[in-house]
């Protein structure tokens, strides 16, 4: 499957990732690589019998200890007042 | 031309789990920022969710309730998107195989489909400082599970709308899954609203208005975006698809985002999740389990205690006072005595001290013995209502209250006599006023009478005995 130049723009910019032209071109060969593989996959016959049988193991409800506060936040890149800051992100909405 | 309004719901439920859908952090709201969080819930490489069963059996039981059918094997995807709610990129949600789907339910006439109903984890909370022109993340609420169930396109009114969302609040609070409350984020509600002529058979263009935050704010969302469309279209312009959010204090609705620059998801099979796989048995053993809800409890209370609508709607208007009220009965209560009290005093005493029914003091015990002792005339009912105040928040014994309070009612017929006849005699203005036609003065003579008797006395028994004494001298 032929990838654009377009195409890796737009996923750039979905994923929040800056490709300068050269990048992007090669990103563009690498990708067309990627989706042959899938296509080779995606040729394999998965009807009756595809499925692993494997099913989601399930927790109990019940709340335990959550990490402590301290160490989790040491993760981030700026922390005030128990919060974890960001540059401003108005304007776009979250997830639903 | 006139106009006729489509709409879709999605909403969003916050399920009453202890922890959350992926991790064991706790669910409780309010607790200081990022203090119920851990790897899982906060996006940390190689950490891995297990998904809670509780969330699973709430989700069947409201999609059973809504009449769907549950998808035997459901599966979780990735919907991909960048924003600091959801620090690991991605929200974990079900595209592809829902956990329900095609269900139906009635309200205010009309049938509403049911679309699907799917689990979801929910996003942190953020806040904008306007200062420092940062954004302050607090992700406690992130991976609390949410149900997000979704209709058809079958609501035609503002008021349909409500009385939707009524029900289905109804419904998840005697199932017991969510307690439903608008106003603290546990039920919200996105409409897609589009407008066509009357009859047509095509849809609109459609917007989707979020931020949505009570009943009324909803009906009057409606309102103002139908006729905001209407208006465009009259005017030959064209409704743009888009995201718009609902400002309660103006009422309007404005622009977030353009579907037509719309975010693509990228949705993709949830990997670290295999298929949630729900055996015939599973879904049986709920389905046999479900409580009694709201409707059928209306209908019973109609055919077994010949409790009228209105009171057979208050009296179930939440599972604790239904409950209450049944025990009421099951004590022996008159049933339409019970609804009386339910509906006056304690709908009264509980809005008094800010109270939600769940959190009603009075054991069903107490407003039983009292509604006897009235039945059996040791109290009348203006003292019962006394003592049922004094003992609403204590575990008190109504009958040890009575007794040291000296409430009982005064049985003694000759002592209303006399009290009667010295009443008369101090007050011979009144009794020429009655007998000259003023009604006014009889009621006052009562309160005299009942008065000099401390209130104890039966009220019926007083008025019976002062028309005997003045009609007969």
């Amino acid at each position: 499957m032929e990838m654009t130049c377009g195409q890796v723009e737009q996923l750039a910019r979905l994923a929040r990732l800056s490709l300068t032209p050269g990048e992007q071109e090669a990103v563009v060969g690498q990708l067309e690589q990627m989706v042959e593989y899938l296509q080779v996959l995606a040729q394999v016959e998965t009807e009756g019998g595809g499925e692993t049988g494997q099913s989601c193991v399930l927790r109990p409800d019940g709340a335990e200890p959550s990490l402590a506060r301290d160490k989790l936040l040491s993760q981030a890149p700026r922390v005030a007042d128990g919060y974890v800051v960001t540059p401003r992100s108005v304007g776009e909405e979250g997830a639903q | 031309m006139n106009w006729e309004i489509v709409m879709g719901l999605e909403t969003h439920v916050e399920l009453s789990t202890e922890s959350k859908i992926f991790c064991s952090c706790s669910t409780g709201f309010g607790g200081a920022p990022n203090s119920q969080c851990c790897p899982v819930c906060m996006g940390l490489p190689g950490a891995l969710p297990v998904l809670n069963e509780k969330v699973v059996e709430y989700g069947v039981k409201v999609g059973l309730a809504l009449g769907c059918t549950i998808t035997p094997v459901s599966r979780f995807d990735r919907k991909n998107y960048f924003y600091p709610d959801l620090p690991k990129g991605y929200q974990i949600s079900q595209l592809y195989a829902p956990l329900c789907r095609n269900g139906r339910v009635e309200v205010a006439g009309t049938t509403i489909g049911i679309h699907e109903i799917h689990m979801e984890e929910d996003a942190g909370k953020l806040y904008h400082d306007p200062e420092t022109g940062e954004t302050r993340c607090d992700f406690n609420r992130c991976g609390v599970p949410l149900l997000e169930i979704v209709t058809e396109p079958d609501f035609r009114t503002a008021q349909q709308v409500v009385a939707y969302l009524e029900l289905l609040r109804e419904h998840l609070q005697y199932l017991g899954v969510s307690d439903g409350k608008m106003e603290e984020g546990s039920l919200r509600c996105d409409v897609n609203l589009s407008v066509r002529p009357v009859g047509g058979d095509t849809l609109g263009t459609r917007t989707e208005m979020k931020n949505l935050g009570s009943f009324k704010g909803i009906a009057r969302a409606i309102a103002y975006e139908s006729q905001r469309q209407i208006a465009l279209l009259e005017r030959g312009e064209r409704v743009a698809q888009e995201t718009r959010r609902f400002d309660e204090e103006r009422g309007e609705t404005f622009s977030m985002r353009s579907k037509e620059e719309a975010r693509d998801y990228r949705y993709f099979p949830e990997p670290d999740l295999p298929p949630v796989v729900l055996s015939q048995e599973y879904i049986k053993h709920i389905r046999d389990h479900l409580p009694e809800l709201g409707e059928a409890k209306r209908r019973r209370y109609a055919q077994e205690y010949q409790l009228p609508e209105y009171d057979g709607q208050m009296v179930t208007s939440h599972p604790a006072l239904a409950r209450f009220f049944e025990e009421l009965v099951g004590l022996g209560a008159p049933p339409k005595q019970g609804a009386n009290w339910i509906m006056g005093e304690v709908l009264g005493a509980l809005s008094e001290r800010g109270l939600s029914p769940e959190q009603l003091p009075m054991p069903p015990k107490t407003l039983a013995r009292l509604i006897a002792l009235v039945a059996e005339g040791k109290l009348n009912r203006n003292t019962a209502v006394k003592v049922f105040q004094a003992v609403f928040d204590t575990d008190e014994d109504v009958d040890e209250y009575v007794a040291a309070h000296h409430l009982e009612q005064v049985q003694d017929v000759e002592l209303v006599e006399k009290t009667v006849a010295l009443v008369l005699e101090d007050n011979p203005r009144s009794v020429a006023d009655y007998r000259g036609g003023k009604e006014k003065a009889f009621g006052f003579l009562v309160g005299q009478t009942m008065g000099r008797l401390q209130g104890k006395a039966d009220p019926q028994t007083v008025r019976r005995v002062l028309l005997e004494q003045l009609t007969k001298k």
